[in-house]
């Protein structure tokens, strides 16, 4: 009988350390950063946190959040962003457009290369992985052919950069909020409605799903285009930010995205792609290059720190599941 | 007194909500075939996988020869020379028959270290003749071969292991009759040899036919273990299920009073179905109350049969009507506008999402039946739990709730789930693809009445079975399939199984 009410307990603590053990991590790693470094906890690191990479970071992620879960890749989003960022510049500094046709020129471009993914990989049956990768190299060529790799820069309509600007509200930048919006969108469609439920059917057994009378390839190819969309909505936030376009902008967020996301999987639900756990694999992510910053460590450091801790991560959910 | 071969001493398996196994207890011989039946979820599988080595007991001991043994992995239970086809068995695609046979045993090596293929092959052979398949050839590739050869090719493969005792779990499963003959006399020559042979099925005829000794398990304990000969079939379906109310399945007919469907009006027409090479010109209707039957040999088009009028698969001819409308269906999402359901034939692969809980899985095909608001694609959880909880109590599911993990259910309240799924929907056509394949006797009754509920509320049945003995006790109507035609309409007093073997095999005797 003892026996098996410590078995209880322990599977308790087994599923707890599943769904939590990240939040325990990043507590007690906020605490040690605090205590360590006087500056850590302070209005400004925390607004460095969340004003700089962050918002960028995480719309990238919630787009891939979406594919995950129905077990495609997508490698082309941060080109996808980048071509959005230029195109819009080009148009208004090049071309003297307004930025609004750059927007939407950006976003015809951006749709057009999730249907593309999408129709490629859902309905001619080819890999994901590679799709998305040679769309991403091929978006880049573009971009060099187009940019020849120069930097624009110059957008002075207030309202375009306001879209992105330091704003009123406790000095957080515009595109924070946006991201916040982004998400809330991202988690009602996955966890809220039908077609998210399909969604993760779809990820889980897609025969089953097909089944079960849902529409799967129709459905990939609508993950591709939110990831696309997502993506060109970055490329928008970035330009607005500067009012400049950098060739390859967002090629350093690909791989912290995809860490970010699968740092997620380890919190709320287990071994599976969830809006809150990638979040918090953003927020993690973000802290833990702040504050081993703030302790003067350089970037070196916080990509190997970064990689050790996305490999215990995915040990750990691997390791509860089992147990469990 | 010599040691068993194998002892197994009260092992116990607790799974959370559910005592899987309860101190088991038996033993086993050299040259001893003990059979090993039981209701799904009976425990049957769970002393499988402690055998293999798959999962651990909280208590309990093996012992083989004597010798107490610690299985903590399935190498070390290949290793002691157990040796396992499991029900849903695993081959390794993109290899060949003979790599299959002695993978993970070692292959032969040439001086390099490179593989002898030649030996490789010349080793499977020896199997492969051992077990009657010298047909195969054992360079080619396992994926080619039918499902009922790559199980034989699993036997070889504890063949070659050397084992000592083998363990199969319903190897019977889609198997043709002179395949089962054959089947048996490997075995019997591999008791003869010595080899101690566990075999789990839910034929009892099989059970009869092949074991020395009978081990009955229920609710995870065993309830009866001795002689197979002490045993008649009534009184074997009794240990199984706990009480004599068990109906045999040859008098059910009479004993229900099944007789041709009274309606005269058609629910489902298919007229001229095609599928080139599969589906030649099938033509079929089924009337209000109708359960048909549809009889053949593995191979006969049965499932494409049904896979195209669900439209799983993109049909090349024929015209499907429903209520006398004709229908278009080209995915299974129109065939469920149109009211026709399909309970696929291989619940694991097409029928669950093994990550989605009891829940997630019950109300997949029904969400918009569970809305809130009705024009609002938002699901709500307390109407699907309800729905569940209707399901669960409805098909008498095992299950702690509707947050059980389905990987966790037995494999007959998985099917059961599998059922569950389209009862919630609205459906005039039921097509139930092999519906109790792997399912224990009190299970199978179930299903049987689940099928007649369905029938007497006007809907249209489309039952597939290879159990012709289930097909006679359960329909009103039996066609038979061969080759991909119809080759048979059997009504009333003609729905035997003598007629419908007579039938399956009336077209390939001829040629």
């Amino acid at each position: 009988m003892s026996n098996a009410a410590s078995t209880t307990i322990r599977n308790r603590g087994v599923a707890f350390t599943a769904q939590f053990g990240l939040l325990v991590v990043f507590g007690f790693l906020i605490i040690l950063f605090t205590t360590q470094s006087s500056f850590f906890f302070t209005a400004d690191t925390l607004r460095t946190i969340i004003n700089i990479e962050i918002a960028p970071m995480l719309i990238f992620a919630m787009g891939l959040t979406v594919v995950l879960v129905m077990g495609d890749f997508d490698l082309s989003f941060a080109a996808t962003g980048g071509l959005a960022a230029y195109t819009i510049a080009a148009m208004v500094i090049n071309h003297n457009f307004h930025w609004a046709i750059g927007v939407i020129l950006a976003l015809i471009t951006g749709i057009a290369v999730g249907i593309i993914n999408g129709y490629l990989v859902a309905y001619r049956n080819t890999s994901s992985f590679v799709i998305t990768l040679a769309m991403s190299t091929l978006l880049f060529g573009f971009e060099q052919i187009w940019s020849d790799q120069k930097v624009i820069q110059g957008i002075e309509n207030q309202f375009f950069l306001n879209l992105n600007s330091i704003s009123g509200l406790w000095n957080i930048r515009v595109g924070v909020f946006i991201a916040f919006l982004v998400i809330v969108g991202t988690w009602i469609l996955l966890d809220k409605t039908e077609l998210g439920r399909f969604m993760y059917a779809v990820g889980g057994n897609p025969e089953a799903a097909r089944l079960a009378g849902i529409n799967v390839k129709r459905l990939r190819l609508i993950g591709f285009v939110v990831v696309a969309i997502l993506s060109v909505l970055v490329g928008i936030l970035g330009v607005a930010q500067s009012g400049t376009s950098i060739p390859r902008q967002f090629d350093g967020l690909l791989l912290p995205a995809y860490a970010a996301v699968f740092l997620g999987t380890s919190v709320f639900k287990p071994g599976k792609f969830n809006v809150g756990g990638t979040v918090i694999g953003c927020l993690f992510l973000r802290t833990i290059k702040v504050g081993l910053l703030s302790w003067g460590l350089d970037t070196a450091w916080i990509n190997i720190t970064q990689g050790l801790i996305l490999v215990l991560a995915v040990l750990l959910g691997k390791l509860v599941q089992s147990k469990s | 007194m010599t040691a068993s071969l194998l002892q197994v001493t009260e092992i116990t398996k607790q799974y959370p909500g559910v005592l899987a196994a309860s101190k088991v207890s038996f033993r086993l011989d050299g040259g001893e075939i003990l059979g090993l039946v039981g209701k799904n979820g009976a425990g049957k599988s769970t002393v499988i996988k402690l055998l293999a080595g798959i999962i651990r007991p909280d208590s309990g001991s093996i012992a083989v020869e004597g010798e107490p043994i610690v299985l903590a992995n399935p190498h070390d239970a290949t290793v002691l020379g157990l040796s396992f086809v499991h029900q849903e068995f695993a081959i390794a695609p993109g290899l060949s028959v003979a790599e299959n046979i002695l993978l993970g045993l070692g292959y032969p090596k040439q001086t390099l270290g490179t593989i002898d293929a030649k030996l490789l092959n010349k080793t499977a052979r020896l199997m492969l003749q051992e077990i009657g398949l010298s047909s195969v050839d054992p360079s080619s590739q396992i994926d080619g071969l039918s499902i009922a050869e790559q199980r034989m090719v699993m036997i070889a493969r504890g063949l070659a292991a050397k084992a000592r005792v083998l363990v199969l779990d319903e190897p019977t499963a889609s198997l043709t009759n002179s395949e089962v003959t054959n089947l048996f006399r490997v075995l019997r020559k591999l008791a003869e040899l010595g080899t101690a042979i566990i075999y789990v099925s839910h034929r009892l005829d099989e059970i009869f036919a092949i074991t020395d000794r009978v081990v009955v398990m229920r609710d995870g304990q065993v309830k009866y273990d001795g002689e197979t000969k002490k045993l008649d079939r009534a009184k074997l379906i009794e240990h199984i299920i706990g009480d004599a109310s068990g109906v045999d399945i040859e008098h059910r007919r009479a004993a229900r009073g099944i007789t041709a469907a009274k309606s005269e009006t058609d629910v489902l027409t298919v007229r001229n179905l095609q599928l080139n090479g599969v589906i030649e010109d099938v033509s079929l209707s089924i009337k209000h109350g109708e359960i048909l039957g549809v009889a053949g040999l593995v191979g006969a088009g049965r499932t494409e049969l049904a896979r195209l009028i669900f439209g799983a698969d993109r049909r090349d001819g024929g015209t499907i009507l429903v209520n006398g409308q004709a229908v278009t269906i080209i995915s299974p999402r129109d065939a469920m506008k149109a009211g026709i359901v399909l309970l696929p034939e291989d619940r694991r692969h097409q029928g669950l999402v093994m990550n989605f809980d009891l829940r997630e899985n019950i109300t997949l095909p029904s969400l918009d039946k569970n809305r809130r608001i009705r024009w609002l694609p938002l699901p709500n959880k307390s109407n699907e739990i309800a729905a569940t909880n209707v399901a669960i109590a409805a098909l008498s599911i095992k299950a702690s709730g509707p947050k059980h993990p389905i990987a966790w259910l037995s494999g007959g309240n998985q099917q059961k789930v599998v059922l569950g799924k389209w009862l919630a929907r609205a459906a005039s056509v039921f097509i139930f693809d092999e519906p109790t394949h792997g399912v224990d006797v009190g299970t199978k009754e179930e299903i049987y009445q689940l099928m007649e509920r369905l029938a007497q509320a006007g809907n249209a049945i489309l039952f597939i079975s290879s159990e012709f003995p289930e097909l006679v006790g359960v329909c009103n109507r039996v066609i038979v399939m061969t080759e991909g035609r119809l080759v048979g309409n059997l009504c009333g007093e003609d729905v035997t199984e003598s007629k419908m073997l007579d039938l399956c095999f009336s077209i390939s005797s001829v040629k």
